[in-house]
């Protein structure tokens, strides 16, 4: 019996995981190992995949994975005896620092030294709340080398002399996903001083799985169990002391979302990384257990293999366990001689013939056994969550089989209206009026003062116009990035995951896919770097390409700008039409790709679902404050060169004498008349619009403001007409992205997959913008 | 042509340039790099 024919509400063993792979170890590492309970709690709307709680957490899995997992009916009974309970009792006063401090073992830095930290933990585990609160306001973003995976860095709030890196949320520090390889190669390479691991005490079992891999490591850490006020709302608790003696590192209670026990788990961070307290335990097996066969065979192969993890700079516990796992990077990394790698073939052999179970699986159970023997002795688990209760009730609705697409397009209906039409119009109006009204002050000023008439165009038609045409644009982009953010940061973007799978895998992508394309609706530059969570090469190219269709927020600017003139009331329904039509070509694209030139099968979909939370506002603000500091960034750096460029350009002739600017004398007229005829099919064969859309692949919101200042007060519909001003919209929708998008294309795929972006977008534009023509 | 639009002129056009030059250096550095102290990057120039 399989995990497939399990009905709803039932309850099984798990007996067996099949598969094999990068998957299988991910299955067994979110937990999925024999002899675990398992209950299926619903299937996706469309039938597949299928949720399943474990460990007391939801899973998501496609039924081909479930498959795969074999269950038994028969109750679990354990054949070796769990550790009963223990008693420490609670430090005296001014003996806090004494529980998990190891003196004999210190090795203090010198004074002055920089404490570099680690920030781990699993996803959705509150990672980013705690950073926001260690560093405040004080971040810089930045990329791990080699990778576009975000590094995030920052001091630790009244210690200038430190710095935590927030690495990505990881499960475990397998070789799944490019975020685990980043995490594990800067904790072996960079060597941080310290790391402090977040865990989300209401779902510890499987929180602690990573730790126990950051433990083998052999780094100084600390234990932030966060969410305790969560855990201790609803009757559970966690014995501190005990759980300290029982790990031998610090471990501290704390509310990343209330600030509770921040300052302790600072105050432990800074002494175990200056001391250089290594945790006091490493070794998590145990010889009484399935008759010592994972014990014996680990500690046989770090006797074998200590001199090559040494050369290798690797830890000797974290390079037996992962080479016996059949991590290929560890094993290739250690060069081990062929008599060597046969010994340790042997060993794990003689193991997986007494253990009953194979490699992998072995040390996966080896390592929750040793957790559920910690939670026996030091958790006091909750009868009943109130906020998972909540979020099945939530789901319900917003998963369920007849409601979860109506609510999904709700949701997202509802937030376009909020962006565009009432909330966002409202203060986009109120700000551009404030511009105009700035703009109009200083051109009063500069006439006033005589200035010269080239200077005094210079400001106003060049960088006024240009820059403040598109500042008017900030309410959309931080309303549009705030409900995404939401949406992210509440848990209803992993159920639309969920929701969606089937349907992606029908254009040969999986339900993560829809992530990275979600974002793209903000910005495509974020949209390529979430696809790196995506574990197949194929994946991430067909996500990427299919995420530069969504259009993203800095198009709003085009839109609202040509939209007003031809829809009038209407405009916000022809911008939802816009995302619409980027929607279907992209998904058009993707099949076509997926037909011709990207064979092959999605990536597997396994997926936590976390409990709804409301997101917190200080990390909202974070968001908000850092895309908003971006845009303003690209509005007074790129725009505000653009803008000038064109101004001279279209001011001067190639005499270098100054002429009408909205005559066809001028550098810029001379040379966009040469691009023009291309559009001339599409209805905007204008030497202007085809200079704006030149400007554009500087940056999207420069096609505004080149219009705006092209056309010196001009109105657009006496430029093009209102056919020829739609078919400009789906052009500017679908042709290539702007430079720094296609730089993150770069350097996520390489040279050769960035141009072929842009030249497909830009054949994809014509074409679409034609056929639309032809209708019109 | 007065003092004031002579004024006006080299503003602007020294912040043309610097800014210029800025966008020059984080191209070097790569769009996505959003600080040069923390990239870590070996090609990077701007690395600490």
């Amino acid at each position: 019996m399989t995990l497939r024919d399990l009905k709803i509400g039932q309850a099984g063993r798990i007996t067996a995981v099949g598969g094999e792979g990068a998957l299988r170890q991910h299955l067994l590492d979110m937990g999925v190992i024999p002899e675990v309970e398992v209950v299926v709690v619903k299937y996706a709307p469309m039938g597949d995949p299928i949720q399943v709680r474990i460990h007391g957490y939801e899973l998501t899995l496609r039924l081909s994975e479930a498959e795969r997992i074999e269950v038994s009916r028969e109750p679990y009974v354990a054949n070796h005896a769990y550790a009963e309970p223990l008693h420490i009792p609670h430090p005296g006063l001014g003996e806090e620092h004494l529980t998990a401090h190891e003196r004999a073992q210190e090795h203090p830095l010198p004074k002055g030294t920089i404490l570099k930290f680690a920030l781990a933990g699993n996803q959705n585990c509150g990672k980013t709340t705690l950073f926001n609160q260690l560093t405040g306001s004080k971040q810089h973003v930045g990329n791990f080398p080699g990778v576009t995976v975000d590094r995030k860095s920052g001091a630790i709030k009244g210690h200038p002399d430190s710095e935590v890196i927030d690495l990505p949320g990881i499960y475990s520090l397998s070789p799944y996903t490019n975020e685990e390889i980043v995490s594990r190669d800067f904790i072996l390479k960079e060597c941080p001083h310290g790391i402090i691991n977040i865990v989300d005490s209401t779902n510890i079992e499987r929180n602690l799985y990573l730790t126990m891999q950051l433990m083998e490591l052999g780094v100084p850490m600390v234990l932030a169990l966060n969410m305790m006020d969560e855990l201790k709302g609803n009757g559970g608790t966690v014995r501190i002391n005990e759980m300290e003696a029982a790990l031998g590192i610090p471990v501290v209670a704390i509310s990343a979302a209330k600030n509770e026990g921040i300052d302790e788990l600072i105050e432990h961070a800074l002494h175990v990384a200056h001391f250089q307290e290594p945790p006091q335990r490493q070794d998590f097996c145990s010889p009484q257990e399935h008759g010592g066969a994972v014990h014996r065979c680990l500690h046989a192969v770090m006797h074998l293999i200590e001199d090559h993890a040494e050369a290798a700079r690797i830890p000797l516990r974290f390079a037996a366990s992962k080479l016996i796992e059949g991590d290929a990077l560890v094993r290739e990394a250690l060069h081990l001689s062929q008599n060597e790698l046969e010994t340790v073939e042997h060993i794990i052999q003689q193991m997986e013939q007494e253990r009953g179970l194979d490699a992998a699986a072995a040390i996966a159970d080896m390592r929750f056994n040793f957790i559920r023997n910690l939670c026996r002795q030091t958790v006091v688990k909750p009868h009943k969550s109130k906020e998972h209760v909540r979020s099945l009730a939530i789901d319900r609705i917003l998963t369920g089989r007849w409601t979860a697409f109506p609510a999904f397009l709700l949701i997202i209906g509802l937030i376009f209206y909020l962006t565009f039409e009432s909330f966002g119009a409202w203060l986009q109006e109120m700000l551009e009026s404030g511009i105009d009204w700035g703009v109009a002050a200083v051109d009063q000023l500069l006439t006033d003062a005589e200035v010269d008439a080239a200077v005094h165009s210079l400001i106003i038609d060049g960088a006024f116009a240009g820059c403040g045409a598109v500042l008017s644009f900030i309410p959309y982009i931080v309303l549009l990035f705030f409900f995404l953010s939401m949406l992210e940061d509440s848990g209803y973007m992993a159920r639309i995951a969920f929701v969606s799978d089937r349907l992606l895998r029908r254009i040969g992508l999986s339900g993560r896919s829809i992530v990275p394309m979600l974002i793209g609706f903000g910005c495509t530059v974020p949209s390529v770097m979430a696809s790196r969570t995506l574990p197949s090469v194929r994946d991430r190219r067909l996500t990427i390409l299919l995420s530069a269709y969504m259009s993203c927020t800095a198009k709003v600017a085009i839109y609202a700008f040509f939209a007003e003139p031809v829809f009038g009331n209407m405009a916000w329904l022809a911008m939802v039409g816009l995302y619409l039509l980027g929607i279907v070509t992209g998904i058009a694209v993707a099949f076509v790709a997926k037909t011709l030139v990207m064979k092959g099968e999605a990536v597997p979909f396994v997926m936590e679902l976390p409990n709804y939370r409301l997101p917190g506002i200080k990390n909202v603000a974070h968001l908000l404050w850092d895309k908003t500091s971006d845009f303003l960034q690209r509005a007074f750096t790129v725009i505000f060169v653009a803008s000038i460029v064109i101004w001279f350009l279209q001011n001067f002739n190639f005499h270098l004498q100054m002429v009408d600017p909205a005559g066809d004398q001028s550098i810029l007229a001379i040379v966009a008349g040469v691009v023009a005829p291309i559009f001339e099919p599409l209805g905007f064969g204008d030497w202007r619009v085809a200079t704006a859309l030149v400007s554009g692949f500087m940056a999207k919101e420069s096609v505004v403001s080149t219009i705006e200042t092209l056309s010196a007060g001009v109105p657009v519909t006496d430029i093009l007409s209102n056919a020829g001003i739609i078919c400009l919209m789906v052009f500017c929708l679908l042709y290539t992205p702007c430079v720094a998008a296609v730089a993150a294309i770069r350097r996520e795929l390489g040279n050769k997959y960035a141009l072929y972006t842009v030249l497909l977008q830009c054949s994809v534009a014509w074409v679409v913008a034609y056929i639309v023509s032809l209708f019109l | 042509m007065n003092l004031i639009s002579v004024i006006l002129l080299i503003i602007i056009l020294s912040a043309f340039v610097s800014t210029l030059v800025y966008l020059v250096q984080k191209n070097r550095r790569g769009p996505t790099c959003g600080s040069c102290s923390c990239c870590g990057d070996s090609g990077c120039p701007m690395r600490r």
